[in-house]
């Protein structure tokens, strides 16, 4: 005898639906206003027919995703696995200029556990040729600025603000509890400071440092470097910024993404460098 | 002993190669190989890697056989060393 009903998840809850239920009648019963309706993890556009063990979320336009819905629909997209480990990992991000924004909001994107940022400046009106703020945010700290923009892309990210200039003294103190520490610095000296204060006190813990990514030079000189086990260098080593050689948001980006990428493929326990 | 010397960036391109062997006297340090080196390529090599005042420049990165070290207190290099060298760039 065939059953008269299935199960399915409708917003990581379970439903008994009739058999022969489709897609458009659930989300007139249950939410007719949605704008948006999810089935198993990708946004449909037509209706079908419901099989058991559909997942379905039904979003209205403006509607924030709770953390379960959101956590699916992520671990959907990303895979479980993949998503697991992201989500349990904490990353630091010292300097959140025009590397530090753009990878933290990469990996709020994705949905990682925890941020912790540090840096000691405001945004000021030429910062934004690169980083990830906005003209509203002059004159407000920049890791102040950054979580306010992150909880618009992800509020269940956790994120830990730091004002305050690094040093020797504070970085291992800060930053003791992550998995993977980034360099994002402006400044030479900052960067090989950072280099040496967390792997003096944390050997063998992974930490990605960018170097050389001013201009407009092409994008594919800028490459990840695996320069010992615990050491992953992003950049071309060669063009500072300099007069003539701005800091511009497409070179800057490219350099960012790829310490992004080196940041997840070290938590999923691959090679950065490929 | 000998120590590998690898130069990254614009030390490589001032001293016109990307690696090379090198004697040292037995119990060379860290710094009497950066010394040696900046003698040997040239002013802009040495205005790279120290400051005016014959210290390890603070944007230098140096690795002993891949791990970085603590450039205030400079090691005592080995025979079999592989020692990295590369000027940390400003930009972010």
């Amino acid at each position: 005898m065939m059953a008269d009903s299935i199960q399915i998840m409708l917003s990581e809850r379970p439903l008994s639906v009739a058999v022969g239920t489709t897609l458009f009648t659930l989300r007139e019963a249950h939410k007719p206003d949605a704008d948006v309706v999810v089935l198993n993890g990708a946004p449909v556009r037509e209706d079908r027919v419901l099989e058991a063990g559909d997942a379905v979320v039904l979003i209205r336009r403006g509607e924030i995703p709770g953390r379960d819905t959101l956590e699916a629909l992520m671990a959907a997209r990303h895979t479980p696995g993949v998503h697991a480990v992201i989500k349990r990992a904490t990353v630091g991000i010292a300097g959140v200029g025009g590397l530090g924004s753009a990878i933290a909001i990469a990996l709020a994107r994705i949905g990682l556990g925890k941020l912790i940022v540090a840096d000691f400046d405001v945004v000021e009106p030429s910062n934004l040729n690169r980083q990830q703020y906005f003209i509203d945010q002059i004159g407000q700290p920049k890791v102040e600025a950054l979580r306010d923009n992150l909880a618009r892309i992800n509020p269940y990210v956790e994120v830990e603000t730091h004002l305050l200039r690094l040093n020797r003294e504070n970085v291992p103190a800060l930053f003791g509890g992550v998995d993977v520490m980034v360099e994002a610095f402006d400044a030479a000296d900052q960067k090989a400071m950072l280099v040496e204060s967390f792997t003096g006190r944390f050997p063998g813990r992974p930490i990605v440092v960018a170097s050389g990514l001013a201009g407009h030079m092409p994008s594919n000189t800028i490459v990840t470097r695996k320069m010992g086990p615990s050491l992953v260098m992003v950049g071309d080593l060669m063009t500072a910024a300099a007069p003539g050689t701005g800091l511009m948001a497409p070179r800057v980006g490219v350099a960012a993404h790829h310490q992004a990428n080196a940041v997840l493929r070290l938590l999923l326990g691959e090679d950065p460098e490929g | 002993m000998r120590v590998t010397v690898q130069y990254m960036g614009q030390l490589g391109h001032l001293a016109e190669r990307s690696e090379e062997s090198r004697e040292l006297p037995e119990g060379a340090s860290l710094l009497s190989l950066l010394e040696g080196l900046s003698a040997q390529y040239g002013e802009a090599f040495g205005h790279i890697v120290f400051t005016g005042e014959n210290r390890i420049r603070p944007s230098m990165m140096v690795l002993v056989n891949d791990v970085p070290v603590e450039k205030t207190t400079p090691p005592v290099l080995r025979d079999g060393d592989q020692v990295t060298l590369l000027a940390a760039i400003a930009g972010g």
